[in-house]
């Protein structure tokens, strides 16, 4: 119990400024060109995105609802390709490769792209399923290289201590919080390089909301993080770049610690201060 | 003042509860007696019918000894065999019906034929089949009833299988997906593992549908009073046995059509508890 109190009061405070220069100076590791998207009713819900996403450094996307966010999350993992008749004009360079060009093999980029959403969604399988599933769609592993790749996996989304002695049991027994660190702890199991996290606090309590917010912080040295969240101040403690959108736009990116102080554009620090959205 | 008019309005409400409650509770007592007249009715004659001899002999000529081992046999083998038919079929196609066709013009029409033929009079199925296997066949065989049982099964494992994938919320569709699993790999991993309770209540529901159908038997598989082990020949089945004894004057086949008839009811009873009780542990 103490423990996490001291843990949750480690979260209240500003992650966000604690990095050094030398973080802002990552490799670029996405690039969005260009980028429009249009639903099948013709409404155009992302204009002329651009902007670079650097590797080992944790993005933060805020704004109003409708803005467009979690539509452009969902396009670095091309998940749209899921529903005909979504259509995206533009580019978007991971590692330099346009992964809209037609001819890219979606399983190997949502391989590299993993993915949490917004509602814990474990699969109805044991615990160790949940995660050594992932983990067989790419290797060939020994049975105990398996267990030590769950082991491993589950870990690093700080869930085993709590899990290991019902590791055959449903995931669909865990809480909620607990079912989203199994979810972080799947996508994590397949080594991706770029992890999508779609609001993955949102429908959690404050303390589970604490646990995902470290466990973003611990993440951040391997991975290049992209979350979308409706919390300013989870956007301030765990990010260190935010990207304010609008309508569509991208109105804004910048360092967390900028945006969040001194916003260049009116409408970000209208909506940062609370006078909409 | 407002008081009063409070009071008024509630007093109102209250007498309109009492009432609408009354004819609720008549309506359910009307349903339950005659359901329980006809179960009493069943009992009443079924179980003085009952006996080894009913289990063990097949059907006899009046005034012998006899039971009816071969209808029973007969609907266990007509139904197993339509159900081994038409299940793998209606998975398949409510599969490809929901998950891989959804939206299109095909799958809407598909779904609609489907369910017209959810509801055709079995009569028609059986009409159907005579006309496809009996006359070229020249003759009643457990094959006709098999295929006749197999269209009517067909349309209820593809209208739950259809139900049950929708019920599969979508996100687990898209992290299934967004993991990079081939689609057939996030069916029989991911979709399937949580439909299957309710694909299966499906399945047993059909089962407890076709094993108490009379019409579409009538004149596909027929009626036999013999052991009948092949497929081409006519092959006796409880509802048409009852159906035939009943109308005997004899009284020994018709105490013979009263055993069959609580046979078959509770089988269905016993199938549809089954079913329930599967359901029921999904949620």
């Amino acid at each position: 119990m103490n423990m996490t109190d001291m843990n949750s009061q480690s979260v209240i405070q500003n992650r966000g400024g604690s990095f050094g220069p030398a973080d802002l100076e990552m490799p670029v590791k996405v690039e969005v060109k260009n980028l429009d998207f249009t639903y099948q009713n013709g409404h155009r819900v992302l204009k002329n995105v651009n902007m670079k996403i650097r590797d080992k450094t944790v993005t933060a996307f805020i704004g109003p609802s409708g803005c467009g966010k979690s539509t452009l999350l969902r396009t670095f993992n091309r998940m749209y390709d899921l529903y005909p008749g979504q259509k995206v004009e533009g580019e978007i360079l991971l590692d330099g490769k346009n992964i809209l060009a037609k001819d890219v093999d979606l399983n190997n980029l949502r391989a590299k792209v993993g993915m949490v959403f917004q509602k814990p969604t474990p699969f109805p399988m044991s615990i160790y399923e949940n995660i050594a599933f992932g983990i067989r769609l790419y290797e060939k592993i020994s049975k105990s290289e398996m267990n030590d790749r769950v082991e491993s996996a589950l870990t690093e989304a700080a869930l085993w201590n709590e899990v290991k002695d019902k590791i055959n049991q449903s995931g669909l027994g865990l809480s909620g919080g607990q079912q989203q660190r199994l979810c972080i702890a799947r996508a994590i199991a397949v080594k991706p390089s770029v992890l999508l996290l779609d609001e993955p606090a949102s429908a959690l309590d404050p303390i589970s909301t604490a646990k995902i917010e470290e466990l973003i912080e611990s993440l951040r040295s391997q991975y290049c993080i992209a979350i979308v969240t409706h919390n300013m101040q989870q956007a301030a403690r765990t990010s260190q770049y935010t990207a304010f959108m609008y309508l569509g736009e991208l109105v804004e990116f910048d360092s967390t610690d900028k945006l969040f102080s001194a916003p260049s554009q009116q409408r970000t620090s209208d909506y940062i201060t609370g006078r909409f959205g | 003042m407002e008081d009063t008019i409070r009071q008024n309005i509630m007093s109102r409400r209250y007498g309109r509860n009492r009432l609408m409650m009354t004819l609720s509770v008549v309506a359910a007592g009307l349903g339950m007696f005659f359901l329980a007249v006809i179960l009493g009715t069943l009992l009443y004659h079924g179980i003085s019918s009952l006996s080894l001899d009913v289990f063990t002999m097949t059907i006899p000529a009046e005034g012998s000894r006899g039971g009816l081992l071969n209808a029973i046999y007969g609907t266990v083998l007509v139904t197993f065999f339509a159900i081994l038919i038409a299940a793998p079929i209606g998975i398949l196609a409510g599969t490809y019906l929901i998950e891989y066709a959804n939206g299109s013009k095909l799958a809407e029409v598909a779904k609609f034929i489907n369910d017209i033929l959810l509801s055709a009079p079995s009569i028609i199925i059986g009409v159907f089949v005579y006309g496809a296997i009996v006359v070229p066949m020249r003759g009643n065989s457990a094959i006709a009833g098999i295929a006749a049982l197999a269209l009517i099964a067909l349309p209820v494992v593809n209208r739950t299988t259809q139900d049950m994938l929708l019920l599969v919320p979508n996100a687990l569709r898209e992290a299934t997906a967004a993991l990079g699993a081939p689609r057939w790999k996030a069916m029989t991993h991911v979709i399937y593992r949580s439909a299957w309770t309710g694909i299966l209540t499906g399945i047993l529901l059909a089962v407890a549908r076709i094993s108490g159908e009379t019409a579409p038997l009538l004149f596909t598989a027929g009626y036999s009073k013999f052991m009948n082990a092949g497929f081409t020949g006519p092959i006796a089945t409880l509802p048409v046995a009852i159906n035939t004894l009943a109308a005997d004057p004899g009284e020994d086949l018709k105490r013979l059509a009263w055993a069959g008839a609580l046979i078959i009811t509770v089988a269905i009873l016993a199938i549809n508890i089954l079913a329930r009780l599967m359901g029921g542990r999904r949620q």
